[in-house]
Formats: structure tokens, C-alpha cells, sequence
């Protein structure tokens, strides 16, 4: 066959109709819909019920969405306003995975159960970079304190993956504790190495300055 | 049906009547898939009773269904949920080099054509349309049909003429 003509395609085409049924149920449906487009009180009322509803939960949703915020439930967590491009906040998704491009700390509030080490137990002391101290106290600004130790290794509440703090590629686990004066923990580990820094009294901003600070000198 | 008015007024049985094989043989040559012309085949329908004010004669009514199945199967060829699966339809279509039994040869190659091409050549060689007439029902100009029809029955052609040399 190689000339293509119209009885050729009359041939072809000859055995495929419109199923009856699917006749049938669009003409019902025809019907419907014209009947819903002739009472157009109907077809208002309908709609207005649709936006009173959405309305309704729309408010709901904001409501949600403000308690939520209040009440701060178990394993919630804050991510730090970004500033000047430093914590700059950059996800993008590479073979399936979340990567962060850029720096990114996220607090979490309150850690889930279970448990995450951090740092290997029995690490040569020796091996340490010599202006790397072994501990640190610095006073802030704002008159608080935050103290930064080389750890062997620590035992932490776990966090959810998505909850763990980077600058650049280093991991870093972040967390605020529950206690009177506001006590902000981070700890990251390097060559098999923890570092542990606490704020307190500092503010969210001085803390993750120096948090930055730290986690550059240490990958240098 | 002409009112006592004069106006022209649709009929939704006699459209159907008249016009659901057209419309079901556009949306499967648009399509390839018969669930997702059948799906076609009732928005057009219900975009119809939207729209059938709008409507002046009775070649308009044909004219503006093929319009809008072609638009509507083109929207579901191209939907996201479509172009996720393709891939194995397609990867089925290049493997199957035989027709289904039972199926005409014809129709069989006209579905493995991309359906630029199908519904081009449906509507010149089954329709009877021109290439002029082609051309305003798909929006489209005239040469880019012309271009479309030569192309696809050079296509066809091959298909055909490669399966019956394998035969």
C-alpha cells in the first residue's frame, strides 16, 4: 500500500465510534449542566455556598496557622532570618535529593526522641591543629556568654534530618534549650572531632555570628 | 434547528447524534488512548452547552467542535501527569513494530504518527476538509498544513511500506 487515498482512511476509521454509553452519559450530563446554567439563582446560591465554605476555611486554616505558631509543638524549629547573604537560605534539589547550596541554620526547638552522637569516642587529642583551643569563653555584646569546647564525642536528642543546620557542606546540629536564660547549643564535628558551643543570654544573632565564625576557622 | 426567531439554536441529541463519532475519532487520533478520549469527548460536549448561544449555523457547530476537541486532547496530550507517563507509551509504541490483530493497518500507523501530523491527515483524506479549511479549524496557516500533510503522509507512507517489506 503505498498511495494513501480517502478509501483507505473511510476503511480505517469505518469501526471506531463513540461508544453508546459514553453517548448516553455525556447527553445526561449536557442535560445537568444546562438545567444548573437555566436557574441561575441555583447555580448563585451554589456558588455562594462554595465561597462561604472556602471562606470558612480559609479563616480556619489562618487560626491553625497562628496557634500553631503559639503553642510551638514538639519538634518544631526556626529558621534564622538570613543576613547580608551569609545565611543565605538556597535549597535546590539534585538527583532527588535537597541540597543546600548556600548557608543555612536552622534552631530547632524541640528535639524528637531518640539519640545522635556526635564526634568519636577515644579521638588522639594530639591531632588537633594548634590554634584550634581546646575551650573558650567570649563575652557579647549584649552581656551574655558563649563558651566553645573541643569534645571527643556527644550523645544529643535527635533531630529530624531536615532539621539539621549547614554552613557550607558542614553539618551542624543546632538547638535551643528550654531553660530560664535562654541557652542556644550547636555541635559539629570535624575529622572525627566535636566542637560544642553554647550561648547565654546572647542573641540569636550573636550566637550564629560566632557560630559562623567557628565552623569557618575549623574547616580552614 | 432554526428558531421561529431565525436564530440558530443547537441541539444537544442531534449534536451528538451527528457528531460523536467525529468527535471521538479526533480525540483518539489526538490522544492515542481511548480512556483519555473518552474524557475529551464529554469536555467537549459540556463546553458545547457553555458556549452553544455563540453558535450561528450548523458548519459552525462542526467547525467549532473540531476546534475545541482538538484543543481540549491537545491540553490532555500535554498535561503534566501525560508527559510523566510517555515515556513507557512510547517506548511500548516503538517496540510493538506489529499492529494489533484485527486493527487496520492504516489506522494502526496512523496512531504511532505524532498527532500534528494524524489529525491533519484525518481531516483532509476523512473529513473531506481543504487544506484552506484545515488550516482556520486548526488555527493554523496554510502552508504550515500543507507542510504538516506532506510530511505526515511521507511518514505513513514509510511505515507502511517498511512494515510490508518486513511482512
Amino acid at each position: 500500500m503505498s498511495d494513501i487515498n480517502q478509501k483507505d482512511f473511510e476503511k480505517a476509521y469505518c469501526n471506531m465510534k463513540a461508544p453508546d454509553e459514553l453517548k448516553t452519559d455525556t447527553l445526561k450530563r449536557m442535560w445537568e449542566e444546562n438545567e444548573e446554567r437555566k436557574t441561575p439563582e441555583k447555580s448563585a446560591s451554589r456558588k455562594k455556598a462554595i465561597l462561604f465554605r472556602g471562606f470558612a476555611l480559609a479563616t480556619a486554616l489562618c487560626a491553625a496557622a497562628v496557634v500553631m505558631f503559639l503553642i510551638q509543638p514538639k519538634g518544631a524549629s526556626y529558621v534564622t532570618p538570613m543576613e547580608e547573604g551569609e545565611y543565605y537560605d538556597k535549597v535546590e534539589l539534585k538527583d532527588g535529593t535537597i541540597c543546600f547550596v548556600k548557608n543555612r541554620v536552622v534552631i530547632s526547638i524541640s528535639p524528637n526522641a531518640g539519640t545522635v552522637t556526635i564526634g568519636q569516642e577515644g579521638q588522639d587529642e594530639t591531632e588537633h591543629e594548634d590554634e584550634i583551643p581546646e575551650a573558650e569563653e567570649i563575652l557579647t555584646k549584649s552581656g551574655g556568654v558563649i563558651n566553645y569546647q573541643r569534645i571527643n564525642a556527644i550523645s544529643l536528642p535527635e533531630i529530624a534530618e531536615s532539621n539539621w543546620s549547614y554552613i557550607g557542606d558542614q553539618k551542624i546540629y543546632v538547638t535551643v534549650l528550654n531553660a530560664a536564660d535562654i541557652r542556644y547549643q550547636a555541635v559539629f564535628e570535624k575529622n572525627g572531632t566535636a566542637y560544642e558551643m553554647t550561648g547565654t543570654n546572647v542573641t540569636q544573632k550573636e550566637f550564629i555570628d560566632e557560630l559562623y565564625r567557628r565552623v569557618k576557622k575549623v574547616r580552614k | 434547528m432554526n428558531s421561529p426567531d431565525n436564530r440558530y439554536r443547537v441541539d444537544f441529541e442531534k449534536s451528538i447524534e451527528r457528531y460523536s463519532d467525529m468527535i471521538y475519532r479526533i480525540a483518539v487520533t489526538i490522544t492515542k488512548n481511548e480512556e483519555d478520549a473518552k474524557d475529551v469527548f464529554q469536555e467537549t460536549f459540556l463546553r458545547l452547552v457553555r458556549n452553544h448561544e455563540k453558535i450561528v449555523s450548523e458548519e459552525h457547530l462542526k467547525a467549532w467542535l473540531i476546534r475545541v476537541v482538538s484543543n481540549c486532547a491537545k491540553t490532555t496530550v500535554s498535561s503534566p501527569w501525560n508527559r510523566n507517563t510517555q515515556g513507557f507509551e512510547k517506548e511500548r509504541e516503538t517496540q510493538e513494530s506489529s499492529y494489533e490483530p484485527g486493527e487496520n493497518r492504516l489506522l494502526s500507523e496512523l496512531k504511532k504518527l505524532p498527532q500534528k501530523y494524524s489529525v491533519v491527515l484525518y481531516l483532509y483524506y476523512y473529513e473531506g476538509y481543504s487544506i484552506k479549511e484545515i488550516g482556520k479549524l486548526l488555527e493554523k496557516n496554510e502552508n504550515t498544513i500543507k507542510t504538516l500533510m506532506s510530511r505526515g503522509r511521507e511518514l505513513l507512507r514509510d511505515k507502511l511500506e517498511g512494515g510490508e517489506q518486513d511482512e
